[in-house]
């Protein structure tokens, strides 16, 4: 009776190890399916997709993008760099800003950059840009220069 | 009897495992998904909380309550929002207070916008719009004609040849513009001549004979 008894333990023991190291293996392979579920989630493409507002807003219809600047903001520094990115190659930039006219034109890349200078106050910036089949495109940003403390 | 402690085992064998798969798993989906509420925050909280970049407001005051004042800017409404610490400076550039404003005065606010897209106000200038807005504009287009008595010449857009501008110039100007010329200039209304133009720069031109853009000064 003993032995049988200690006979099915272990063969019990057996068939129970034999179960669970079957069943951990298909759970294993289960996780690691979850897991690329996980990744699919929206999580990491929201991230792209604010970024990606926030990086670049153009598009063929505006022509052109600004980044290091927008409009509406604050500046201390009469003197700012106004830089951004055409759709296409080899566009002219024209700035204008009261008797300021800055020109300049976009590299291969798109990529544009100018200086232009500030007034104390509100400062309305018509920025035009003209590509190589003439399609014209233009922004106004308004960029208060303001050396008060805010 | 074997066959009831086979049964038995299998069951105790079986039942442990499973409990810690299960919690294992439910545990990395919780912290996962407690990683991925976390980056859900964090751009919320960029999107959603007061801007740490000051930005302004102008426009012409059309209401002005308790503590508010709805602008119009660009035919569009804004909320600016004052507080005790809020400057007020007039146009000869002299402190006035909250009271001294009124419906019609154009402002320039400046502060940070909060949740509400409102302004809250650190400072409110009085400003004269007309002196601030941009009417340059960039004329991409062919000269039509050149006036023989006076520095004038008519341009036509080359995307819209249905508008036409008539732009005065000096008389330097004037001899480098000829009919058939392709040239890209800043112009700017005349205050005093109606549909009239006044020549603020040619940025390029190139000839009616060249097709090579000739830049200018």
């Amino acid at each position: 009776m003993l032995k049988e008894l200690f006979l099915a333990i272990v063969l019990g023991a057996l068939l129970g190890f034999g179960l669970t190291g079957g069943y951990l293996a298909i759970n294993k392979k289960n996780h690691s399916n979850n897991n690329t579920i996980v990744i699919n989630t929206p999580t990491p493409e929201s991230n792209t997709n604010i970024s990606t507002q926030e990086n670049t807003s153009h598009s063929k219809e505006t022509g052109f993008s600004l980044a290091s600047i927008e409009d509406m903001d604050v500046v201390s520094k009469e003197n700012i760099e106004i830089n951004g990115t055409t759709t296409t190659p080899n566009n002219t930039i024209i700035a204008t800003l009261e008797d300021q006219i800055v020109n300049a034109t976009s590299d291969k890349e798109g990529k544009f950059s100018f200086q232009i200078k500030l007034t104390s106050g509100l400062n309305s910036i018509k920025i035009t840009a003209i590509d190589e089949a003439n399609n014209q495109f233009e922004k106004n940003i308004n960029i208060t220069y303001s050396t008060a403390t805010i | 009897m074997v066959f009831l402690s086979f049964i038995v085992l299998l069951l105790f064998s079986f039942k442990p495992v499973y409990a810690i798969e299960a919690s294992s798993s439910a545990t990395d989906i919780q912290s996962i998904r407690e990683v991925v509420q976390q980056k859900v925050k964090e751009k919320l909280n960029i999107i959603t909380t007061p801007s740490s970049k000051p930005k302004s407001f102008f426009g012409s005051i059309k209401k002005i309550d308790a503590k508010q004042i709805e602008i119009n800017q660009n035919n569009e409404n804004k909320t600016i929002v004052t507080t005790e610490d809020t400057t007020y400076v007039n146009l000869k550039r002299t402190k006035i207070s909250f009271k001294d404003l009124k419906v019609g005065d154009e402002v320039l606010a400046i502060g940070y916008i909060n949740s509400q897209n409102q302004l809250e106000a650190k400072r409110i200038i009085i400003i004269e719009l007309k002196k601030i807005i941009n009417n340059t504009q960039i004329i991409n287009g062919q000269v039509v004609d050149v006036s023989q008595n006076s520095p004038v010449f008519v341009i036509v857009p080359i995307n819209n040849k249905n508008s036409q501008y008539q732009v005065e110039t000096d008389s330097n100007n004037i001899k480098k513009i000829s009919v058939g010329q392709k040239i890209v200039a800043v112009i700017k209304p005349d205050e005093k001549i109606n549909n009239t133009f006044n020549l603020l720069k040619i940025i390029s031109s190139t000839s009616s004979n060249s097709a090579t853009p000739t830049p200018q000064k």
